[in-house]
């Protein structure tokens, strides 16, 4: 104590010292350890309150005592100091701190350290985000955070992904996370331009989201948007320019061996003369550009954020295309001390085309058009209609159904809030935010009356629809914060209500010439009605948080939510969780150790709520007013329907070492869903396809690791690596007493390829065991699991499933010099895909061509096989069975990114801040055992029950692209 | 003072979001486009609107197309034609519970049922003295009853037994329903039909209406074609339909051409408006039959087109099937030339074509069968009735002279009549025959198709979707 008074004295006496010294003027720049200037720098001299900020380029001037010592400090920089001894320049270089526990983190309505989380939540940041050939935000973290599943649907321009976190927990019910967006809670954020995105914060345990409650049952992303910050005029550009194509194509058969084949199906006619290749037709090279300027700053209690970007993806199968603008706002100013308002607008607007995929030729499927359509014919008839498959008189070809009708799409989305916060005491503040989400989409597509067979059918077709949709949020928190001694103490309460109104509406014309095709007329038009839902939400939540000297941490949160989707009796649902942690190297035995400089273990448990999937009224027992104005019985009705529950327990570690060069994260799991809210598949007898009821129950459990670590650090090199790798078993507890299954993946003619029964995962392949090729007949042989020495729909079992045994991601983080180099890889690993196209490829039974595979074929001559014999129109040959399931697993260079930043010389002629010129390549290598065109493929929903068949889906597609970054 | 401020502009924004939210009913969202039974049957218009929606439920897949699939090219007067796997498998007779017609037709009728049954258990409660003048409410349940006997008469002849559902079900028990057995889906038919002719009225507005006369000849038919068919009944109730008002309209051809809706030979027709039409009621059918698009789906068969030209039946073998050459066409067919390509010639107003269920000629060819199995020496009051028939396309009297002669003669006199109308694997069956007349059959060069069909073939399996969801259905 007395030591340390002594000091104070000292530095005082040097500070009066120091007053007393010469004044000098100042001059410098502050830079990052890669040599980009760093603004909004605090400059301080040391022992006074006299300082300065540095500006957009990093510079700063000030004056101080010519023996002062300036600090330099820098959120997520270390803090250095620097003894004037009178130069009058000093330029700095701040290096990243890897301490990362006094990072902000933003949790549900509020933001918390990172040393006082006692839950599991990830965090990605823009630099994540950026320079990447994607149209989803979330794409970015699709290997980057353990327990977060991302999967593309599809690499078909602007196609959606789907996020699972910690597995699936629910059927029929929403599998998809919740986001919110700088407030604003939305179903999804595909919209959002990822430049603008200044980090995602992924709540994954259920005491973290439970403050979201009812729609926090998938997890939750929170979405903040970049600021401006306090200081000069900050204008950012970012471009981008790229190609893209298939990585792989598929081998099929060539004229000859087409023709051999279509013998042996007994055919007489093969097409024509013509040797065309349709993968070559097909599948071009798609193109990706992407341009975003933004300004920010702020001045007297008050900063802003404006951007605005345009984005196109050509696709490689024209003519798919994406083109986007959006426009991001947003501002906050104090009015008072006490009053802060804030106001944030994101509007976007897509226009697309879209080409038809996951279907077969028959239902216009362009990709397997491409790879069913015979090399013999032609693209164009000589009367200037499209070809047909021969001896198919309805299957076009590929550029028939992607370029013979206009497919468009037209969105427009706006999210906008505006929030008034009061602060009535330094610890007691009171928030009241008003926010919508509004998506309007307008799509429509027209064919011709000539130049396809469906055209020609329906002797053309214009089709419109329009969708409105609109969510309106209102949000009132109250916030309280008060620290006594080492107690911290915090407590949030609030009242919120939202409703929805969606509105839909859709026009179809037919028959523009008359029977013969040859003479206009009026065209029919048929009535339609227009569809309208509404629901509405209204909820309270309460959260206390205590934490003792940061060592020992307490959370609890509870929620009650309403949902206008149950009836009266069962609308509110409870959502209690709490959390607790000990940060052991808070305690004495652990606080001087050299090697552990943090470690914290935590746990959780808490409940969350789900009412998606079932409609608005599932409820209720309707009669549907169709057009004519007449009534038909839809749905049966269920009073008894309540939320679907999420119980989730989990622990885990944190632990920082080696003075913050590794950093470690641990997190088990284990979650428990009950009332399933299912949309049961009733008996056709019934009358009815399917009715919503709370039935059966399904756990995950998991693992989740990452580790962080800075290899080498040095001035002129770095090199860190973040690793993470999630394990996660899902099982379908039970179904309820009077369901035994549920069957979803319809495969044409043959049995569904996924089944959901008790015991079993979700996405489990269910069909015949594949045995094999009888030598005599020619005919593929299954196993008689019955042994009643028959092959029926009784000899089907478990034969695969989607469910990966676990998926990871590796970064390397390298610079040197100026230059920087990102290698990103990314894998699933154990899971199987249900390849449906297989079945179109190898099944042999009509016109469609064939992969080269089926060379291999049974015939008399080559008996020993496994592959059977061609059979017309005979499916016996190609059941749904274990010869379509296929190792899906995968190990993916994601991207690679190579980028080299101006120095500080060259940015001061250019009069810039900043300048990085980068290459980087998307999906560059793939390694995988899957036969298919693309691994990361879904025909349905890849988090759902029926994820995990690829049935003529688009795949991804491989880009390489060259950019610029530039800062003034 | 300060404070004061905060109290009030807090209190503001409360008060605002609670206003919306305490409307005392935030959480209480009403559907649009669709109504409870509370609010819809209420009164007169409310049954109305339920009967229309389910004559405007028969408007699906099953009863639009597959009719013909399941009556015709099933057996002997079309192939599968087209592009559908599942309909050349029914034509093969290779259909597995799979098979997606098979599942669409099963589910369909149900689901026609479904809405049957919901005029049949609501209308009564309506509490409006409207509904009971006129006698309107014992007609609606009448009309409800007549279409609940049709789609089980459709299911018992293609599935044999199958579940008797006779109200919707209100849990996921009642819906497991187990089969119920032939006679007793006769049973409730003939029950539901009895109804249908005492409460339903002899003429209505159009012909898409159950009337008496559809009572009278579906009973006919159910008659014949029940196991131990009862051909005294059969023959009462096809006097009664044939002195129902119906007479045989002048021309075959003018049946078919587009210009005699609703004609007097019409007794159950399905209405079509067209896509542009006030119900916007298209039929889809024609145009994958015939059309630009060269769907050619159900192809008249080389087996009728020789006994078309065996019988030297010119006007109906014209009015049934067109030749055309679609050499340029880039298909081609197993068993015809495509120079010379039959098609189906029956609809011909394209989304405005209407369809017969049920016509005259018919029930009088029914009731001529009647005649032949009452008594041994009835086939003389037979050949009346089939030379009427005969007749009006120019033909001359049948030269059948005996009971079994006069069988194949009305059994080949419905085939050339009713073509492509429904009626011929029905017809087939309930005789028989099925099994020998589709092992004979031969390709146009004169080869056998070797179907080689036996009695296991003649009923549609189960949907696998109705055995996996239904733990009953096999018990």
């Amino acid at each position: 104590m007395r030591k340390k008074f002594t000091l104070f004295i000292f530095c005082l006496l040097c500070g009066i010292s120091i007053s007393m010294a010469q004044e000098l003027n100042i001059k410098g720049a502050v830079k990052d350890h890669q040599g980009l200037p760093l603004p909004g720098v605090s400059v301080k001299v040391k022992g006074t309150s006299k300082g300065a900020m540095t500006s957009a380029d990093g510079s700063y001037s000030l004056s101080a005592p010519a023996n002062a010592t300036l600090t330099f400090s820098f959120i997520g920089y270390k803090t250095i100091e620097e003894v004037i001894g009178n130069r009058t320049l000093l330029n700095i270089n701040l290096s990243e701190d890897n301490n990362q526990l006094n990072e902000v983190v933003v949790v549900g309505y509020g933001t918390q350290t990172k040393k006082d989380l006692t839950t599991a939540v990830t965090t990605i940041t823009s630099k994540d985000l950026k320079n990447q050939p994607i149209t989803n935000p979330l794409q970015a973290v699709q290997g980057k955070a353990a327990g977060v599943q991302v999967s593309s649907q599809s690499g078909k321009p602007g196609s959606d992904i789907t996020i699972s976190i910690r597995g699936n927990t629910s059927i029929t019910a929403s599998n998809s996370p919740l986001y919110v967006i700088d407030g604003i809670t939305s179903r999804n954020a595909n919209f959002l331009n990822p430049n603008d995105i200044e980090s995602l914060t992924i709540l994954k345990d259920a005491s973290a989201a439970a403050i979201y409650g009812s729609s926090g049952a998938n997890g939750v992303v929170l979405i903040t948007t970049k600021k401006g910050t306090s200081g000069k005029l900050k204008v950012d550009f970012n471009a981008f320019t790229g190609f893209s194509n298939f990585w792989r194509k598929q081998k099929v058969l060539n004229n000859e061996q087409y023709i051999t084949l279509q013998k042996e199906l007994g055919y007489t006619t093969f097409g024509g003369d013509s040797n065309t290749d349709w993968q070559k037709e097909t599948f071009g090279t798609g193109t990706q550009n992407q341009y975003q300027v933004s300004i920010s700053g702020g001045g007297k209690g008050g900063q802003y954020y404006l951007s605005s970007g345009y984005q196109q993806d050509k696709g490689v199968v024209a003519p798919a295309k994406l083109d986007r603008y959006t426009l991001n706002f947003n501002g906050a100013q104090k009015a008072t001390s006490w009053l802060k308002f804030t106001a944030n607008a994101a509007l976007t607007s897509r226009n697309s085309i879209d080409v038809s995929d996951n279907n077969g030729v028959a239902n216009g499927g362009v990709i397997l058009s491409a790879l069913n359509t015979p090399s013999t014919i032609g693209i164009y008839n000589p009367d200037g209609t499209y070809t047909t498959l021969p001896n198919a008189g309805g299957w076009d070809n590929p550029i028939a159904l992607a370029f013979g009708a206009q497919n468009k799409t037209r969105n427009f989305r706006f999210i906008g809030a505006f929030s008034g916060e009061l602060n009535f005491t330094k610890d007691l503040s009171f928030k009241s935010t008003i926010s919508t989400n509004l998506n309007k989409n307008f799509y429509n597509y027209s064919l011709d009356a000539f130049k396809t067979t469906y055209g020609r059918q329906e002797r053309g077709i214009y089709r419109n629809n329009h969708t409105r949709d609109n969510v309106w949020l209102n949000e009132n928190i109250l916030n309280y914060k008060k620290d006594f001694g080492k107690n911290a103490f915090g407590a949030t309460a609030g009242y919120t209500i939202q409703e929805s109104d969606y509105k839909y509406r859709d026009y179809q014309e037919t028959r523009f010439f008359d029977v013969t095709g040859t003479i206009p007329q009026k065209p029919s038009v048929s009535p339609t009605i227009p569809q309208r839902a509404q629901w509405a939400k209204q909820s309270y939540l309460a959260r206390i948080t205590y934490a003792y000297d940061s060592k020992y941490l307490f959370s609890t949160n509870f929620r009650a939510d309403g949902s206008s989707r149950f009836s009266k009796d069962h609308q509110f649902g409870y959502f209690p969780s709490a959390s607790a942690g000990w940060r052991i190297s808070g305690e004495n035995f652990l606080k001087d150790s050299k090697t552990i400089n943090d470690l914290k273990i935590r746990g959780s448990w808490g409940k969350v709520g789900n009412d998606e999937g079932i409609g608005d009224y599932a409820y209720m027992k309707l009669y549907e007013i169709n057009a004519q104005n007449t009534y038909t019985l839809k749905n049966p009705e269920n009073k008894d329907l309540a939320w679907e529950t999420t119980t989730q327990t989990n622990i885990g570690l944190d632990l920082t070492m080696f003075n913050n060069r590794v950093t470690f994260t641990a997190d088990a799991y284990l979650k428990k869903t009950d009332d399933l809210l299912i949309n049961v598949q009733l008996p056709l007898s019934s009358g009815f396809v399917e009715q919503a009821f709370n039935i059966g129950s399904m756990e995950n459990k998991g693992l989740e690791f990452s580790l962080s670590t800075k290899n080498f650090d040095r001035k002129k090199f770095t090199w860190s690596t973040d690793l993470n790798i999630s394990f996660n078993k899902n099982k379908v507890t039970s179904l309820g007493e009077t369901t035994s299954s549920l069957d979803f993946a319809a495969i044409a003619r043959r049995t569904s390829a996924v089944r959901v029964v008790e015991g079993m995962p979700l996405g489990s392949f269910y069909g015949y065991k594949f045995t094999g090729v009888d030598p005599k007949t020619g005919m593929s042989t299954y196993e008689d699991l019955n042994d009643d020495k028959k092959i029926d729909a009784n000899d089907r079992t478990f034969i695969g499933s989607a469910q990966p045994d676990f998926t990871y991601g590796i970064t390397n983080n390298l610079t040197y010099g100026n230059f920087g180099l990102n290698i990103f890889f990314q894998g699933v690993q154990g899971n199987q895909l249900f390849n449906a196209s297989g079945i179109d490829l190898e099944g042999m039974i009509d016109a469609k061509n064939q992969s080269d595979r089926v060379l291999n074929r049974w015939t008399p001559s080559n008996t020993n096989t496994n592959i059977p014999k061609a059979v017309k129109d005979d499916v016996n040959n190609s059941l749904t069975s274990s010869r379509f399931v296929e190792n899906a697993s995968y190990l993916r260079l994601k991207t690679a990114t190579l980028s080299y930043n101006f120095g500080a010389t060259a940015l001061g002629r250019l009069k810039m801040s900043k300048l990085t010129l980068f290459a980087t390549g998307y999906n560059i290598l793939t390694f995988t055992k899957y036969k298919g065109l693309d691994p990361e493929v879904n025909q349905y929903s890849s988090n759902g029950p029926q994820m995990g068949v690829d049935y003529g889906t688009y795949p991804q597609s491989r880009s390489f692209l060259f950019g610029v970054n530039v800062g003034f | 003072m300060k404070l004061k401020l905060y109290s009030i502009i807090t209190a503001a924004a409360i008060t605002l979001s609670m206003q919306s939210a305490c409307k005392k009913d935030f959480l209480d969202k009403k559907p649009f486009n669709q109504v409870t039974g509370d609010v819809a049957f209420v009164d007169l218009a409310g049954a109305e609107k339920l009967l229309a929606g389910a004559y405007g439920s028969m408007y699906n897949d099953a009863n639009i197309w597959d009719y013909m699939i399941n009556g015709d090219v099933s057996a002997d007067n079309a192939y599968a034609g087209g592009d559908n796997a599942n309909i050349n498998d029914l034509d093969l007779f290779k259909a597995i519970s799979t098979n997606e017609v098979v599942e669409r037709d099963w589910k369909g009728f149900y689901s026609n049922i479904k809405d049957a049954n919901e005029v049949l258990e609501n209308v009564p409660n309506i509490k409006d003295p409207e509904l009971d003048k006129g006698d309107r409410r014992n007609q609606i349940l009448g009309e409800a009853s007549g279409l609940r006997a049709y789609y089980y008469f459709n299911l018992v002849r293609l599935w044999g037994p199958v579940p008797l559902v006779l109200k919707s079900a209100t849990n996921l028990a009642e819906m497991q329903a187990p089969k119920s057995s032939v006679d007793q889906v006769y049973a409730q038919i003939i029950k539901d039909l009895e109804f249908a002719l005492a409460n339903t009225r002899s003429t209505a507005p159009h012909k898409g209406i159950i009337t008496k006369g559809v009572a009278n000849a579906l009973l006919a038919k159910v008659y014949a074609t029940k196991p131990n068919p009862d051909w005294n009944k059969v023959n009462q109730y096809a006097d009664a339909t044939i002195n129902g008002g119906y007479s045989l309209f002048g021309s075959f051809d003018g049946l078919f051409s587009g210009t005699n809706k609703n004609n007097s030979e019409a007794i159950w027709e399905m209405q079509y408006d067209g896509w542009g039409g006030p119900l916007g009621r298209g039929n889809w059918m024609p145009g994958l039959l015939i059309g630009s698009g060269w769907k050619r789906f159900c192809t008249p068969t080389n087996d009728l087109v020789k006994a078309f030209e065996d019988e030297g039946d010119v006007i109906r073998k014209n009015s049934s099937i067109t030749f055309k050459n679609a050499a340029t066409e880039g298909w081609a067919d197993a068993y015809w030339s495509k120079n010379n390509f039959p098609f189906i010639n029956k609809f011909r107003l394209d989304d405005k074509t209407d369809t017969y269920i049920l016509r005259l000629a018919d029930i009088i060819l029914l009731k001529a069968e009647a005649l032949n199995e009452i008594s041994s020496g009835g086939w003389s009051q037979s050949k009346a009735l089939v030379d009427q028939i005969r007749g009006r396309v120019n033909l001359l009297g049948t030269p059948a002279a005996n009971q079994a002669d006069m069988r194949l003669a009305i059994e080949k006199e419905r085939r050339l009549e009713l073509a492509f109308e429904g009626h011929r694997w029905f017809d087939l069956i309930r005789t028989n025959r099925a099994v020998a007349v589709m092992n004979a059959q031969k390709d146009g060069a004169g080869a056998s198709l070797n179907y080689n069909i036996t009695n296991a073939n003649l009923q549609l399996p189960v949907p696998q979707k109705e055995i996996d969801r239904n733990p009953n259905i096999n018990k």
